[in-house]
């Protein structure tokens, strides 16, 4: 019993940084999240759920990290190497939720070509150069924003509700434990914003029913950069896979909104669902547990 | 024989230079050390690799240059050096190097006063702090100050951990 409650202490921040994290991020991100979302859908109603959505999550990140100071808002030497790519993720969150608070009204070939053209952009800023001798891994940190964009949306305009963000959220929520673990506690926190956002959002589309696919825009880009930049510029004994396995989820679940799963019954698909959402997740937590400790430094 | 006196004017002129001795900063002679603080608490730290030079004529220091491996960077606890190259502070997969360069440098009743931008984590500021040089056998160059973290873009831990932070340098050269 004493050998579990030893390592339950190793790898659970210290109750004042818990109540600290509740109070500055969690806490911010799930209400305004929430208010803004319910407030639009009461103001506009369900046909403006995706702005709403995606104004919801913007808000969330913004109060969030203002409380926080999770990240610097703005580069401070635009276009000037070598600014650390990751003082760039406010501005392309933000470009992100634009194109989600628009993806209810456009359509066709346009829609899909700026989509394109933002996640090739998202690779160009957050793959390090050190990674770039070959094509392939800014095609494949593309495809993954790509994915984990459009197959959220599809899956939660198949079935509006809460259960979409509920298992983003949680999935964020987990991918940011990893992280903790990894030293950081600034990328940490930036992948807890959306994670609280989520939770926020789904309880709303629980009560509703609306479609909250406009929050899916600006996570999908910012989890994976998060924690492509965490892997490469944090000092852990976590291996590289664990990172993979944390960015999966989004990515994964797409595959519920496609034939042949979406053909499933209703319990087995949402079996399938949570399976393909938590299982990476689970799966990076433990490896990264196994690997490191979350000892108090300071 | 116009060509023989400016030659002769330009050995004049460089001779205060020829005679100030340039001494080459390393990891060896030269140890950079700093204190973080926290309310009830403190950790030691430093940085193993560095390069530089300092200009001394005398006891008067004329000019300071250093360039730190930020990737050297060790603390008392391996969990905290890990946190400290992170971003949360250092960022030293994205920022390898800091930097200070002096521009001005005074002298004042018990040393000298050095003003120079400090580069550190991407970020530069100018600074100044007191420094004291001493010839016996050898040059020794000694300093400390504190410097805001939050200047330099760690605004990780407000609250927890105090944004100001001591640092202390010392040069000992044969």
């Amino acid at each position: 019993m004493s050998e579990w409650k030893a390592a339950l202490e190793r790898h659970t921040p210290p109750t004042p940084e818990l109540i600290e994290a509740g109070e500055s991020v969690l806490g911010p991100a799930a209400a305004a999240a929430l208010v803004v979302f319910a407030l639009d859908l009461l103001s506009f109603g369900k046909k403006a759920a995706v702005p709403a959505s995606s104004w919801a999550m913007l808000m969330a990140f913004g109060v969030a990290n203002y409380l926080r100071h999770a990240l610097q808002w703005l580069p401070d030497k635009p276009f000037q190497a070598p600014a650390p790519s990751w003082h760039w993720l406010p501005l392309m969150f933000l470009l992100f939720q634009h194109d989600g608070m628009f993806g209810a009204t456009d359509r066709g070939w346009f829609l899909w070509v700026r989509r394109v053209i933002v996640s090739g952009l998202a690779a160009w800023v957050f793959v390090p150069t050190a990674m770039r001798a070959e094509y392939w891994p800014l095609a494949a940190f593309a495809a993954v924003v790509l994915l984990g964009w459009i197959g959220p949306e599809a899956l939660a305009r198949q079935s509006p509700g809460g259960v979409v963000p509920l298992g983003l959220g949680f999935s964020f929520l987990g991918a940011s434990y990893v992280m903790a673990h990894a030293h950081s506690a600034s990328f940490a926190d930036c992948l807890a914003i959306p994670g609280a956002a989520m939770v926020g959002i789904a309880l709303v589309s629980f009560v509703t029913k609306a479609d909250p696919s406009g929050a899916f825009a600006g996570p999908a880009m910012l989890v994976p950069a998060i924690l492509l930049l965490g892997q490469q510029s944090t000092f852990s004994e976590i291996p590289w896979y664990a990172f993979f396995l944390a960015a999966l989820p989004p990515v994964l679940i797409g595959l519920v909104a496609f034939r042949p799963i979406s053909r499933l019954g209703g319990t087995w698909r949402w079996v399938l669902f949570w399976a393909l959402c938590l299982g990476p997740t689970v799966a990076a937590v433990v490896i990264a547990v196994r690997a490191e400790t979350l000892i108090e430094q300071w | 024989m116009r060509t023989l006196f400016a030659a002769a004017a330009a050995l004049v002129l460089a001779l205060p230079a020829l005679a100030a001795d340039k001494v080459t900063l390393n990891g060896d002679n030269t140890k950079i050390t700093f204190v973080g603080t926290k309310p009830g608490g403190k950790h030691d730290g430093g940085f193993k690799t560095l390069t530089g030079t300092a200009t001394v004529e005398g006891d008067a220091l004329q000019a300071l240059e250093v360039e730190i491996d930020t990737e050297s960077l060790y603390a008392d606890d391996p969990k905290l050096t890990a946190h400290l190259k992170s971003p949360d502070f250092f960022s030293v997969k994205a920022n390898p190097k800091a930097k200070f360069t002096s521009k001005k440098i005074e002298k004042t009743d018990g040393g000298h006063k050095v003003t120079g931008d400090l580069t550190i984590n991407g970020k530069t500021k100018e600074v100044s702090f007191p420094v004291t040089v001493s010839r016996a056998g050898g040059v020794k160059i000694e300093t400390s100050f504190t410097i805001d973290k939050r200047d330099f873009g760690m605004t990780y831990g407000g609250g927890k951990i105090n944004d100001e932070v001591a640092i202390k340098a010392v040069v000992e050269a044969k």
